[in-house]
């Protein structure tokens, strides 16, 4: 019994001396060995050095370890020779080192490592406070450590929308609703809101190829007639955004003005008009019977911008150059010049949004040079769609 | 008595049908409710400023309010109309609505639809986007000719 008993503590001394010796690496450890933790958090290690000394004053500096998945390195610490100068502990062995290893590329299941530790043989320096290297210039490897982890999988993350969602389950989208007055108080805030309002439908319909970019400065003078009524303007909304935009984006420069004596001598006398725009009625009517009135509508529809056709408009421009010129040169030069100038105007765009105003090609003639772009309404115009004509005069 | 098979299958076809109609109702009943309580608290703060609103639709993503618009009108007017009844079904509409339709029915016959979406009116609503950033998100589509020019 006694040599049974005996026999037993003999076998479990000797399998306590055997097994670190087989199974553990020489001079290093690595705590915990095995760990289970989930996908995305870090392993936090505990590598412990404990190489002796070679011989008094000369030490085996750690200089860094990496970390292989069979043959594919997955991380690595230190491995500088820099790195041993000013981290002393690692030369020292006394203190152990703590690798977090990361978890995010590792994929679920269980991973097993192995470790190769790389060494410096140092000593201390003459009054330096680091370590210096004694032998060669190169790291060398000394030893192998292994580790295994069992990586589990990530609780799942709520999503973003089903976070929204309990957001909104909790606060409502818009907690109070405004008075219509503060709408209204800040929309009247904002300037040319006409101009501001693209029409869906409209941004799609622009007659015409684009126009190429102009070089020089030129304007565009958008006209809107004066007594149009809030619903009219409205109406029109769609069509002065786009075409503000239009020209806008061709390089013009566009200057809004309401249709009157001052605004037309000051568009027409300017040497840098290049395009001219026009919302409004066509304005043109006869005086007579009823039934000339209905004949007249059936069968003449003249082009006209607020009431003056291309003669009148002709003999309106004619006196506001004259008297543009008038300033610089005789009455009769001044009056031969402007005579030669409202034969065409010589613009390269003109759009004329009223009734009829493409029905014959007196205001094309009267307003855009050859090769100049004309758009215009064929029959009645309705304030809520595009002009049906584009002409490019020849 | 004997059952015939033919008579079985007659009695299960005919509960069948029943159990159908009865969830059927259910879930057409509970929409309903829903979408009434909605339809009455829209219907209530569009008439408490004067906005005389006639039909809530829903049609997929999208609620489409219409109503009835006097045309002496400013712009400021109806686009701030336009404003408070998308900011109006915002505010109570289910989280799964994405567009809002505003349908103006001009009382001159002319009909124009207005359409945001709801991220923009909730930034425009706090104040989060200007004016006219929300009046360059806002598309406007005719529907009509529009009033002879």
């Amino acid at each position: 019994m006694s040599r049974l008993k005996l026999l037993i503590i003999s076998i479990v001394i000797l399998g306590g001396l055997i097994f670190p010796v087989l199974f553990v690496s020489a001079g290093t450890s690595i705590t915990p060995e095995h760990s289970k933790v989930k996908q995305g958090e870090s392993v936090d290690l505990i590598f412990n050095f404990s190489y002796s000394t070679a011989e008094k004053g000369r030490w085996m500096c750690v200089t860094g370890f990496t970390i292989y998945e069979g043959e594919k390195e997955i991380n690595r610490y230190g491995d500088k020779r820099e790195s041993c100068k000013k981290g002393s502990y690692l030369c020292m062995n006394k203190e152990d080192i703590t690798f977090s290893l990361p978890t995010d590329n590792l994929k679920v299941g269980v991973h097993t490592f192995s470790v190769k530790i790389y060494v410096e043989n140092r000593t201390p320096g003459m009054g330096q406070p680091y370590w210096v290297k004694q032998f060669g210039d190169e790291c060398y490897f000394i030893d192998t450590a292994s580790f295994s982890v069992e990586v589990l999988a990530a609780a799942k993350k709520p999503e973003k929308k089903t976070e929204e969602e309990e957001k909104s389950v909790l606060e409502p989208r818009l907690e109070k609703l405004p008075p219509k007055k503060d709408f209204k108080e800040r929309i009247s805030k904002t300037k040319n809101i006409e101009r501001k309002l693209f029409w869906e439908k409209l941004k799609e319909i622009v007659l015409g190829e684009e126009a190429p970019k102009i070089g020089q400065e030129k304007t565009a003078y958008m006209f809107i007639q004066p007594y149009l009524t809030d619903f009219e303007l409205f109406s029109l909304s769609g069509e002065m955004a786009k075409w503000d935009k239009y020209f806008k984006d061709l390089g013009y420069k566009v200057t809004w003005l309401e249709w009157n004596t001052e605004s037309l001598k000051r568009a027409f006398t300017d040497p840098n008009i290049g395009a001219f725009d026009y919302y409004g009625h066509n304005g043109l009517d006869t005086e007579g019977s009823w039934l000339s009135k209905r004949i007249f509508k059936l069968f003449r529809r003249t082009p006209a911008i607020f009431g003056n056709d291309a003669d009148n408009l002709r003999n309106l421009i004619f006196n506001y150059k004259c008297e543009e010129y008038e300033k610089t040169m005789s009455l009769e030069e001044a009056r031969r010049k402007a005579q030669q100038d409202i034969e065409c105007l010589g613009l390269d765009f003109a759009n004329i949004h009223a009734c009829y105003s493409a029905n014959n090609d007196s205001l094309m003639e009267f307003f855009v040079k050859t090769s100049g772009t004309f758009r215009g309404h064929r029959g009645p115009y309705h304030g809520f769609w595009p002009l049906n004509t584009i002409k490019t005069k020849e | 008595m004997n059952m015939t098979i033919k008579n079985k299958i007659l009695i299960w076809l005919g509960v069948s049908i029943i159990v159908i109609v009865i969830i059927v109702t259910t879930v057409i009943w509970v929409n309903g409710r829903t979408f009434r309580l909605v339809y009455e608290t829209i219907s209530q703060e569009l008439e408490a400023e004067e906005i005389d609103f006639t039909k809530i639709k829903k049609k997929g993503d999208t609620i489409i309010i219409i109503y009835n618009q006097p045309i002496d009108f400013e712009m400021e007017d109806i686009l701030s109309t336009w404003a408070y009844i998308m900011a109006s079904a915002v505010k109570n509409i289910p989280d799964t609505i994405n567009k809002i339709v505003v349908k103006c029915n001009f009382e001159n016959g002319e009909k124009v639809e207005a359409e945001a979406e709801v991220e923009d009116i909730i930034s425009f609503v706090k104040e989060e986007i200007s004016t006219e950033s929300f009046l360059e998100k806002i598309n406007i589509t005719p529907l009509t000719e529009g009033p002879k020019i």
